[in-house]
């Protein structure tokens, strides 16, 4: 047998005892066998690593699976992005900088149409009616519906709550009832002072005009003064029984994503959707909230399996789309400054594995519906690949906007 | 039902193609035989578009024959039978068209690395330098890992035929790169 051959089924494997004996015996001999070994070990060598690169790309992967109507598989991530590598200039400037805009400006959308909503609904109190036009006593001066009228009302140019009692009793309460009844009346008193041709008084009285009626609860007891003859009355008032509007109890976040990895040869995979998460969370108390929130962004992977009976090292960027549950607790505002510092953790999965978040950072909340947060955030991807565990950790800033609904 | 996929064998993983749970099994299939196809596609064909368009093609007939068969032994060998096949073809038609040498296809992109290695792209050129026969055992022992049985099963040649085209393939890319060798 040639030297060569014996050199070949020794890197295959497949040299026996005395074979291995015989070569290596005439290796220590000879140095052109020596040399033509080490030729066939590098050679060797280099089609090893070349076949470790031959892994077919993400967008091969996804076309096979596509044509067959499959999602693909994680095995098809390993491997550089044939996607991402010609991804240009746009989809990096998407990834980078356009997502957490577009994140924002649709935030300051939804907070607007919200506020365009609650715009058509705000209190009485702002809009102001006829009967505040005209110059009223402080409800502390009047007395009750059946009370005294201070001296001065009399003079007065007085006009009617009819419209306003009205649009109260819209809410199916018994103080509604209880005002319903009481509008009957006033309206009765009026028809009979209109009948006695008491006429000069009806410029005074208010076209029907409506009255927004924000969610606010509403006293029983709306502070009304009668004229000293008995025939105009005038609201006086209205105390809310609330002393302050509800909480609101949901909030819609989205916010950006910037951790950051050791840097990896092979390209990140990328979409216009990643490094941003959408979340909703529930106020359990003051400073407390619980939340779902979903998310994307690709995490750094590292770990190494067989391939073909050897042991290779992979390293891909995948893009990982996460959920999960996360809790925050907002401390103490700074002074009156409308900043708090807040703590959230995150305890989710992803396609890859288990994954866990916890931030920090600064809640500043303006008045309004709005609030914008900023701090810095750590992430960790559980995963496996051939009964193996590896975890994959990024650390970076999240900022981002929270719309109280 | 096993917990995992990849507890099954490839037989097992084909007659589950014809199953509800046919998209795990082909998606345990594909990350078994995907990188023995691809790494035949590219290193045989001389072309990438013509590579991927095989590669695909390959898994599109592997997952249509379950439709048609039920049982397959060697799954392995069946797909990379189909492979063969079409690349022949391909080759035909490439030649036909006299298709210039594709260097990207020694950079598909995995790792900067091998862009960067001399030794790597010497083989590869001389790899193209070979007849395809031996080009074909060469690719299968090499790349593929297959076995001198498993390669004269599929190329439907004598065990001796095979060792000795694998044999007569690696001197002969020694050869080609002897210059270079010389100065290691």
């Amino acid at each position: 047998m040639p030297h060569s051959q014996l050199i070949h089924d020794l890197l295959d494997g497949e040299l026996d005892s005395v074979g291995e004996a015989t070569l290596f015996g005439r290796m220590a001999n000879d140095s052109e066998l020596r040399s033509e070994f080490m030729q066939q070990l590098a050679i060797r060598t280099a089609i090893q690593q070349d076949r470790a690169t031959l892994v077919p790309p993400i967008s091969l992967t996804s076309a096979v699976f596509a044509g067959l109507g499959f999602s693909a598989p994680f095995a098809g991530a390993v491997g550089a992005s044939a996607v991402s590598q010609s991804s240009g200039i746009v989809s990096t400037w998407l990834a980078k900088i356009g997502v957490p805009i577009m994140a924002a400006l649709a935030a300051a959308g939804i907070t607007y149409t919200i506020m365009q909503q609650q715009g058509s609904a705000q209190p009485s109190a702002v809009q102001p009616t006829a009967y505040e036009e005209a110059e009223t006593p402080s409800p502390m001066a009047t007395s009750s519906k059946s009370g005294s009228v201070p001296a001065d009302a009399k003079s007065r140019e007085y006009k009617t709550v009819e419209r306003i009692v009205e649009r109260i009793v819209e809410r199916p309460s018994s103080v509604n009832v209880q005002l319903a009844e009481e509008n009957d009346q006033l309206r009765s008193e009026l028809a009979a002072l209109r009948s006695k041709g008491q006429s000069d008084r009806e410029d005074a009285v208010v076209e029907d005009r409506p009255v927004s009626v924000a969610p606010v609860e509403f006293t029983s007891n709306i502070q009304i003064a009668r004229s000293p003859d008995n025939r105009v009355i005038r609201a006086m008032g209205i105390q809310p029984i609330s002393p302050s509007f509800s909480v609101p109890n949901f909030s819609l976040s989205m916010r950006g994503l910037n951790g950051q990895a050791a840097p990896l040869s092979v390209p990140a995979q990328s979409a216009w959707y990643q490094n941003v998460g959408v979340g909703l969370s529930y106020r359990l108390s003051p400073s407390t909230s619980v939340g779902l929130e979903v998310g994307a962004e690709s995490f750094p992977m590292v770990f190494q399996g067989t391939r073909n009976q050897q042991v290779v090292q992979f390293e891909l960027q995948p893009l990982a789309t996460w959920a999960g549950v996360s809790y925050r607790h907002v401390f103490s505002e700074i002074g009156s400054s409308g900043f708090a510092p807040f703590a959230q953790a995150l305890v989710g999965g992803s396609e890859f594995g288990p994954l866990g978040r916890a931030s920090a950072g600064i809640i500043y909340s303006p008045a309004g519906p709005l609030q914008f947060m900023v701090g810095f955030e750590g992430a960790a991807l559980a995963f496996s690949h051939q009964n193996t565990w590896y975890t994959s950790t990024k650390i970076g800033l999240t900022y981002g906007v929270l719309v109280r609904l | 039902m096993k917990h995992e996929f990849t507890e099954y064998t490839d037989t097992e993983l084909f007659a589950l193609l014809r199953t509800e749970y046919r998209e795990k099994a082909f998606g345990e299939l594909y990350s078994r035989l995907s990188p023995n196809v691809f790494a035949y596609c590219m290193r045989v064909l001389g072309s990438r578009d013509a590579a991927y368009d095989i590669f695909q093609e390959v898994f599109m007939r592997l997952y249509q024959l379950s439709d048609r068969m039920d049982h397959l032994e060697n799954v392995r060998g069946y797909t990379l039978a189909i492979c063969r096949n079409l690349c022949l073809n391909e080759k035909k038609r490439l030649a036909s068209q006299n298709v210039e040498f594709d260097d990207a296809l020694y950079n598909p992109g995995v790792s900067r690395e091998s862009e960067r290695n001399e030794m790597l792209r010497l083989i590869t050129m001389a790899m193209e330098l070979l007849p395809h026969d031996m080009r074909e055992v060469f690719v299968l022992r090499e790349y593929d890992g297959l076995s001198y049985n498993e390669i004269s099963a599929l190329l439907n040649i004598k065990l001796d035929t095979a060792k000795v085209r694998v044999f007569r393939a690696r001197q002969r890319i020694k050869e080609i790169l002897q210059p270079y060798l010389n100065e290691l």
